[in-house]
């Protein structure tokens, strides 16, 4: 969409809230501007716009960093990327951009894919090199594969050479079938020289497949290396395997010439019995090359051969080649490669018996650790040995019973006293629990009525729900001995009561408690703010492992819990909050 | 001219931009937003590179004043 002049200074006047009138103006002085700065060969910069510049007839636009990163803002944060692996993935690099693609499609079509496609090649050579060293100390060291891996191995580098091997043929066989056909004589003697350098690369091509990154290189770099062996004996033994091809011609052609020469070389146990036993096939296999002379067809034999060689079928193979000596070391050199790759699966597959053989030492080992640690734990279960957080809390509550009180029982001793001389039989038993404690008054107090009691009993479970209460029911204090607040003497005064103020004798009872506090000035506060109200404060300190010492601030003296808990209920809710009803 | 039109100015030609839209002033010429699709580019050291996306202001002047 084009904004022109018109729409752009509405446009202008809106963003700017200047008047439309005013915003032409403007624009028609900032042109100006422009011009004269033009004319005075200097640039004119917008700020945090650009610059504009006259060059010649034209005027250049350079915008400014931060116009071109808020036009790019959707793109933030992607950077330029490496990419992996150069000459393949040039050609989907469609032309887009009209600037830069002309150079891009110099550089493409021109010489960078010739020297990268050379470049390229020798580099993996030598990575792959490095890996089959690296790879195979690995193997040495590790020896990790399994049976199975190894059998997978196996089967895929059949596979492979039987890929491989084909593959790369096909373009030595569209180069040299007429040369090789001139010189067959020559090849047959071994003189290879002449194919030595057009041979050259062709291994690099194996290896480009080879090299294609996977899992696989993983496993299978042990059998890499024999594979780049036959590549680098390929500069010696393709040359040997090439006039193959052409030698079925020649046997074709001149089997008795052939037959005399492969007499006249080495009668090697294997040569021998190939000509015995497999003339016949040998026969078949020149039919087949005399019907086609198509390289393509003897490319599909290779492949068979080979096959049939791993399948100790050597024969046909070192009897399509046995044309010449140089051919059998190749065969010899194939049975070597067989020879080691079963030496290298007997090696490899002793690694993972030896494993296996000791694995069950390491089963025995975690057989006896479990062995020990449930002995140990049985043993400081049952206590003959003190182990912290396994031996029962029986054995160390022993211990910790010497530690400050925590439990109840250890309070009643000085309370009872005391209740002893108050002569109040009913109080040690009440004390416990509070809903024990209920029914307990209910009992020795037979005028308590039943409502009242009911109160009681729902009160009580209020108790227990209070947050306070466990703290504070555990830290019943032996004895009275932290009562701070002042304690009326008088006599006449009621021993018992809500109001007034706290009497010596009412000590024994119970009280209200409204608060524990950690300090003793607050604990003064509420204790002065509940006495203007008329009620019996009392402070008792409390000692308190976690908080030090703890200022529990109640209301009310009260011969029994239920006392307590009638009373509590007259007293306003706002003063008392939560509140739980306990011994003084 | 205060400031304000300054301001006022670049942010109305950046927002159009943005909005693929192209700005023409008379007298001075036009803005125009081009966008740039990622792309592979090979460095002078053999790297093969691909380059983010990316959008750019283009300026055509007008050539008739």
């Amino acid at each position: 969409m084009l904004i022109d002049n018109e729409k752009f200074i509405a446009l202008l006047a809106d963003n700017s809230g200047i008047e439309k009138e005013k915003v032409e103006k403007y624009l028609e002085e900032l042109i100006s501007e422009m011009k004269a700065s033009f004319d005075e060969g200097e640039g004119y910069e917008v700020e945090g716009f650009g610059i504009f510049s006259k060059l010649g007839s034209n005027i250049l636009f350079i915008p400014s960093d931060e116009l071109e990163t808020e036009i790019n803002y959707k793109y933030v944060g992607m950077e330029p990327i490496e990419l992996p692996g150069g000459a393949q993935q040039q050609e989907p690099e469609a032309p887009e951009d009209e600037d830069e693609n002309p150079i891009q499609g110099i550089l493409d079509g021109g010489k960078t894919e010739e020297t990268e496609e050379y470049e390229d090649p020798f580099a993996e050579l030598f990575n792959e090199a490095e890996e089959h060293e690296k790879a195979i100390q690995e193997q040495a060291e590790k020896g990790d594969l399994s049976e199975e891996e190894i059998e997978a191995v196996v089967e895929e580098e059949i596979e492979r050479e039987d890929t491989e091997e084909v593959i790369p043929e096909e373009p030595e066989q569209e180069e040299e079938p007429e040369e090789a056909l001139e010189d067959t004589l020559k090849d047959i003697f071994g003189s290879d020289e002449s194919e030595e350098e057009s041979e050259e690369a062709e291994p690099e091509p194996e290896q480009k497949e080879e090299s294609a990154p996977g899992p696989e290189n993983w496993g299978i770099d042990a059998h890499k290396e024999e594979e780049q062996e036959g590549a680098f004996s390929g500069l010696l033994g393709d040359a040997e395997e090439e006039p193959e091809l052409i030698d079925e011609d020649d046997i074709f052609a001149t089997e008795d010439e052939i037959a005399s020469e492969e007499n006249v070389s080495e009668p090697e146990d294997e040569v021998s019995q190939e000509e015995t036993v497999s003339e016949e096939e040998n026969d078949e296999e020149i039919d087949f090359s005399a019907l086609g002379d198509d390289d393509s067809e003897q490319d599909f034999d290779d492949p068979f051969d080979e096959l049939i060689e791993e399948e100790d079928f050597v024969p046909v193979v070192t009897n399509v080649s046995s044309g010449k000596a140089s051919k059998k070391e190749a065969s010899e050199e194939k049975t070597e490669e067989d020879d080691s790759k079963t030496e290298k699966k007997s090696r490899t597959l002793k690694s993972p018996r030896d494993r296996k053989q000791s694995s069950p030492v390491f089963l025995y080992m975690i057989l006896a650790l479990i062995l020990l640690g449930g002995t140990g734990y049985l043993l400081a279960y049952f206590g003959v040995v003190n182990i912290e957080g396994i031996t029962p809390s029986s054995a160390s509550t022993q211990i910790a019973q010497n530690s400050p009180p925590v439990t109840q029982p250890e309070s009643t001793p000085p309370q009872t006293s005391e209740e002893e001389e108050q002569t109040v039989k009913e109080v040690p038993e009440v004390e416990t629990s509070s809903e024990s404690a209920v029914i307990e008054t209910e009992e020795n107090n037979g005028s308590y009525s039943n409502p009242e009691s009911e109160i009681t009993e729902e009160e009580t479970p209020r108790n227990q729900e209070n947050d306070i209460a466990p703290l504070v029911a555990d830290e019943k204090a032996p004895g009275d001995g932290g009562i701070i607040s002042p304690v009326n003497i008088q006599a006449e005064a009621e021993v018992y009561g809500l109001n007034g103020t706290a009497t010596e004798a009412g000590n024994n009872g119970y009280t209200i408690v409204l608060y524990t506090l950690s300090r003793k000035s607050g604990a003064d506060a509420q204790f002065e703010k509940l006495s203007k109200e008329g009620f019996r404060v009392i402070i008792k300190e409390k000692p308190s492992q976690e908080f030090g010492a703890l200022y529990r601030v109640s209301i009310g003296q009260f011969e029994s819990l239920a006392d307590a808990a009638v009373a509590a209920e007259k007293v306003d809710s706002g003063i008392l909050g939560n509140y739980i009803i306990t011994k003084i | 001219m205060t400031n304000d039109f300054l301001k006022a100015f670049g942010l109305t030609i950046r927002d159009q931009i943005i909005m693929k839209n192209s700005v023409e002033i008379k007298g001075l010429g036009t803005f125009k937003a081009e966008h740039t699709s990622q792309q592979q580019e090979r460095k002078g050291d053999g790297k093969l590179v691909m380059l983010p996306p990316k959008d750019s202001i283009e300026f055509k002047a007008d050539m008739g004043e």
